[in-house]
């Protein structure tokens, strides 16, 4: 019993997710369901990071270290906050079904979760397809919107290719290797390991949204309820994250120069043709969405600069959590402006409708860009673009350094509308309590943890040994 | 030797069909169709490999993803049906509101 102790967060979930099944009358209202959400994640994610630090691993299965607690907890905390934030403003969504809403963002998440801690390839795949699966059906959860269902289905079709691209490269690695577990590759395995990395990056950069496979994401994030967006953007790109780096440094740790090429040329593109395409949009969830489709693509640096300096990888995983906290309170900012703000004139003025959210929203967008007063994210790519510089990557850390240097193009626009343009409406916005205190989490994470870096420096640090150890 | 290769090329062949019908079909249950035949030929590749390391583990997989597919398609059904009553058809060149 006590070796199931350290998984304890993911039985949490999965056992009590179920609580909403069989309550009947008790958890109808969004009031009681999302205090019961509420509960549920933040014993999770007490559970993730409050045990001992010990390794411990079940054979074929899971596995528990400082960097499945560290990714475990983010995810939690993240998926917390997202649902702190909109739970006043689902009502507003027309969301029929809130028992389903919240017991499949609890599944979604508890999928993740098991991502974070697989140890082997099955478990991992089981875990993408648990948080996908329950993310389709939410994206498709304002069953009256037509661009609601539109999103799920593009969103399902797509996600499925992936994760069939992503089981063949499982499949194809099994062929090489005679195992299923995440363990290094031996250096025998010869072609068909190059293959299997191949199909097994496609699959994981659709779930990241990373161009080329970013088709996506621009529609999901702006069909989707904005409640589910602001779930989704963090939650599955810190559980797609972990994954990429347990595949590519635990099992393949990047077999020669050819498989770094691949991961150079996918950066690439991704910072270039999200910032390329988000300078023409207007409507801010989709700004925001090639904006994630960018970062993503900064993100990927710390593994393709990891060879010649591999402190660059805890770099990489700073600038995941300043961007959690910057993408959370963005999409709950616009969650808190109305269920169907959407457009940049929804914003316009926001400064005299409710200066609090305006305020917090420049801060979100400096971020994004990397400007002050925002120094999570300033930290972050300076942290990033250096180490690309110190081990010889000049030719990404140019693209990375014009990139975002194109990226405050737009986002200038979205605080500028908001500071500086006349407001369509003079209604003021009220926002919610639950909104505010999540708002504010994001907005001092985003300013403190620049200002204060070195707690959270320490803990990537430790992450990156972890992932680094052979 | 000879028909462990042959299985793996049909499983190649059958996947190669799912992607190609992806890509021409624009029916949305002809391209769910597709996806699943691509998660069958991987199950053939799965056992296929597994009679060629000489352990189980593939054959358990292929219990896993045929689970696995069966929720996807209650899911896939149940969004396609949702899709066809919002916009009366399931052809994705219909549902065509978000773009660019």
């Amino acid at each position: 019993m006590s070796a199931l102790a350290p998984f304890a967060p993911i039985l949490t979930l999965s056992l009590g997710s179920l609580g909403y099944l069989v309550s009947g009358k008790l958890l109808e209202s969004n009031k009681s369901s999302s205090l019961f959400a509420m509960a549920l994640i933040g014993i999770a994610a007490y559970l993730t990071f409050g045990l001992v630090p010990s390794s411990i691993a079940i054979e074929h299965g899971l596995i528990v270290n400082s960097f499945t607690r560290f990714f475990g907890a983010l995810a939690c905390i993240g998926a917390l906050l997202s649902i702190v934030a909109t739970s006043g403003s689902v009502g507003g969504e027309k969301i029929g079904m809130l028992r389903e809403y919240y017991f499949l963002m609890i599944t979604s998440l508890c999928g993740a979760l098991v991502m974070i801690y697989a140890s082997d390839f099955l478990t991992l795949f089981i875990g993408i397809e648990v948080a996908s699966l329950a993310l389709y059906c939410l994206c498709g959860a304002q069953v009256t919107k037509r661009a609601s269902s539109e999103a799920s289905l593009k969103y399902f079709l797509l996600g499925c290719v992936s994760s069939a691209f992503m089981l063949y490269g499982i499949a194809l690695w099994y062929g090489a290797t005679g195992t299923l577990m995440i363990s290094k590759i031996p250096s025998s395995a010869g072609t068909i390991a190059i293959v299997s990395f191949l199909f097994m990056i496609v699959g994981l950069a659709f779930k990241l949204g990373l161009a080329p496979f970013h088709f996506w994401v621009p529609d999901v994030y702006q069909g989707a309820p904005t409640s589910v967006t602001t779930f989704m953007s963090c939650v599955i790109k810190v559980a797609a994250f972990a994954a990429l780096f347990k595949v590519t440094l635990s099992a393949f740790f990047l077999p020669n120069e050819w498989s770094v090429g691949v991961l150079w040329v996918i950066a690439v593109l991704a910072m270039t043709i999200g910032n390329l395409a988000a300078l023409q949009q207007r409507s801010v969830k989709r700004l925001l969405a090639y904006s994630s489709v960018a970062q993503a693509g900064y993100m990927m640096i710390g593994l393709v600069a990891l060879q010649n300096d591999p402190s660059v990888l805890a770099s990489s995983v700073f600038y995941l959590v300043s961007y959690c906290a910057m993408t959370i309170g963005a999409f709950s900012v616009l969650s808190a402006v109305g269920p169907d703000a959407d457009d940049l004139q929804d914003l316009k003025g926001l400064v005299k409708r409710s200066p609090f959210l305006a305020i917090c929203m420049t801060l979100f967008f400096l971020g994004l860009a990397g400007l002050p007063p925002s120094l999570a994210g300033l930290m972050g790519k300076v942290y990033l673009f250096s180490g690309a510089l110190a081990s010889g990557c000049y030719g990404l850390a140019i693209v990375a350094v014009l990139n975002s240097a194109l990226a405050c193009a737009y986002y200038f626009r979205v605080p500028a509308a908001m500071l500086f343009q006349p407001p369509a409406t003079e209604i003021r916005v009220s926002v919610t309590p639950q909104a505010v205190v999540s708002i504010a989490v994001c907005a001092i994470a985003v300013v403190g943890l620049g200002v204060y870096p070195e707690p959270l420096l320490k803990a990537v640090e430790a992450v990156a040994a972890v992932l680094l150890a052979r | 030797m000879e028909p462990v290769i042959s299985y793996i090329g049909l499983s190649a062949l059958l996947f190669t069909i799912g992607g190609i019908g992806l890509c021409l079909r624009r029916n949305a249950i002809v391209l769910f169709m597709c996806v699943e035949m691509m998660l069958n030929a991987v199950n053939l590749a799965f056992v296929t490999f597994s009679k060629l390391v000489g352990n189980l583990d593939g054959q358990v997989a292929v219990f896993f993803v045929m689970v696995i597919a069966a929720a996807e398609s209650a899911i896939g059904l149940a969004i396609i049906l949702s899709v066809f009553r919002s916009v009366a058809s399931i052809e994705t060149t219909d549902s065509a509101e978000l773009k660019w």
